[in-house]
């Protein structure tokens, strides 16, 4: 407990430092930052499933996804708000039909049927576009970067907060108890069913309002790439270069995933993918307990010297 | 009223009788000793009535209420725990989350704070105290087994199934387990079932003893009566042995 008011200011600073950044920023800076803040709200989201149950998510793709589609469906024919909002609450639903069956299996078996689910909405969605013959639908009227970037942080902000919130809370002490052995923590009074699928849908809203923010920022709706599998495989690069479940990984991930693509891109353009590649390789096989592991015999010196 | 009864209960894994209709109640508060060869299907009879496993058929009704279609959160709730044979402890975490976890859970359902003082109290009881901050993952299957019976109290049971819990032991451990497993029944109140292959353990806690062979009841009785009986001695040293009975 010692450590939880310094930490709750450094989050405000940070916090504060990033609502600032559009006031002096030029639009390439707001760029990078709705990039990273992206980033943190999607992989804090996804950590708050995956990262606590064990149950490796492929499939946040389809919340990001079905969160921009239900958006650009309603724009304009309801407050802007409202249809975001709404691409949330569409995203927390699919969650919680698709939960129940799909978080029966365990292993490479779920992590195969949020793949297929991922897969099935993005072919649904494109017959039902292409039925319609609308080839893309154009989203006029947005709200300017500024605010765009505001709603980002709102996003990264609230994925972080839920997440802390979550993993200290008796619930996150049951998903972790599901992680580390799922029939030792039914047998201990676990409701193990209930609290996964519960998890897989609050861990799908954020990406579903993020997925719908994004669509404005783009300013067109496409069906492949609103469902772009790289998508959740970027959530778990995070997760892994981060190391752990917490905030920390959500912020150092997203961080140091943006920066090295942002360096990359603007000093080797050509190559940089690759270059990202083989840094991604490398890191996983150098530090397999993430930058959090690597931060941790920094983090207990400091606290031992706070202690004496 | 027993307070845990077990109704002609079977279980069968693919026209294999693992429990082959075993009937037998437990009154509150008692001590019952399980016993049986490997094999013989205890394990099987614990999952069953934890709810880990569906019966094939018969009932279970604790305090008169059938538990028997109940997932096992369920009748950890109703407080029914077990300790696991084959130890399950949340490898990643402290002997002191462990504990904890299942103080916030099963019939505890205790506050965070509360948890967190009674998983104290439970893991001096064992015997765990100077292991509470250490992960699970780097204990040894002696405390890995304390850490199992801890996790189970933990959850406020009225019935405690012990699986084996002495298996490995050496006989000053087994002395100490037993002086643990007397203590706590008493302070808590608890009724016990206890699988045991260390017979001089379920010797001197047990007030009955069912005895298990092949899926089937074959004998229950005071501990004493159960050494003398025939089919017992047949069952464990195969028959023309009955020379070898104790006098």
């Amino acid at each position: 407990m010692s450590r939880a008011l310094p930490t709750l200011l450094a989050a405000a600073a940070i916090v504060a430092f990033m609502a600032c950044l559009p006031l002096w920023g030029d639009d390439p800076i707001i760029a990078v930052g709705i990039n990273l803040l992206a980033w943190m709200a999607l992989s804090a989201s996804w950590l708050v499933f995956s990262g606590l149950t064990g149950y490796i998510s492929l499939g946040h793709a389809v919340f990001y996804g079905i969160g921009a589609y239900v958006t650009a469906l309603l724009w304009l024919s309801v407050p802007m708000w409202a249809s975001v909002a709404a691409g949330g609450v569409a995203a927390a639903l699919l969650a919680l039909i698709a939960g129940y069956p799909c978080l029966r299996v365990r292993g490479p078996y779920f992590v195969m049927l949020t793949f297929g689910l991922s897969q099935f909405v993005k072919f649904v969605v494109i017959e039902i576009e292409t039925a319609l013959q609308i080839g893309g639908r154009l989203i006029i009227g947005a709200p300017p970067i500024e605010i765009i970037y505001w709603l980002f942080l709102a996003m990264a902000t609230a994925a972080v907060v839920l997440l802390a919130v979550i993993r200290y809370s008796r619930f996150g002490s049951g998903l972790r108890a599901i992680q580390s052995d799922e029939v030792a923590a039914e047998t201990i009074g676990v409701p193990t069913v209930k609290y996964k699928v519960v998890a897989f849908a609050i861990s799908a809203i954020i990406p579903g309002l993020v997925g719908g923010i994004m669509l404005m920022r783009s300013g067109y709706l496409e069906p492949d790439t609103i469902f772009d599998p790289t998508v959740p495989l970027t959530m778990i690069c995070i997760a892994v270069i981060g190391g752990g479940n917490t905030p920390a990984t959500a912020l150092l991930g997203s961080l140091f995933l943006v920066g090295l693509s942002e360096t990359l891109w603007v000093r080797f353009p050509l190559v940089y993918m690759i270059l990202l590649g083989c840094l991604l390789i490398t890191f996983v096989l150098a530090v397999p307990q993430g930058l959090l592991g690597l931060l941790a015999p920094l983090r207990d010196r400091l606290e031992s010297r706070g202690a004496k | 009223m027993a307070l845990l009864e077990v109704q002609k209960v079977t279980k069968s894994f693919g026209g294999l009788n693992a429990i082959d209709n075993v009937s037998f109640s437990v009154e509150r508060g008692e001590l019952i000793g399980l016993i049986g060869a490997n094999g013989a299907g205890k394990t099987t009879l614990f999952s069953v009535i934890a709810g880990n496993l569906k019966p094939t058929s018969g009932d279970i009704r604790l305090d008169g209420q059938s538990i028997a279609n109940l997932p096992p959160f369920r009748v950890s709730q109703l407080g029914i725990a077990r300790t696991f044979q084959i130890v399950r402890p949340f490898l990643a975490m402290t002997v002191e989350e462990n504990v904890e976890i299942a103080a916030l859970f099963g019939r505890a359902q205790q506050g965070g704070v509360q948890a967190r003082l009674e998983a104290e109290e439970i893991i001096k009881a064992v015997g765990l105290a100077s292991l509470k901050g250490r992960r699970a993952s780097e204990l040894t299957l002696g405390a890995h087994k304390r850490l199992e019976v801890a996790r189970a109290i933990a959850t406020q049971p009225h019935v405690l199934m012990l699986d084996e819990v002495m298996a490995g032991l050496t006989p000053t451990e087994v002395a100490e387990a037993c002086e643990i497993i007397a203590r706590l029944r008493r302070e808590l109140n608890l009724t016990v079932l206890l699988v045991e292959h260390v017979m001089a353990a379920v010797m001197r806690l047990a007030e009955r003893i069912i005895v298990i062979h092949h899926g089937v009841k074959i004998a229950e009785g005071a501990p004493n009566e159960i050494i003398r009986d025939p089919r017992v001695i047949e069952a464990y040293l195969g028959a023309g042995f009955e020379h070898a009975r104790p006098a």
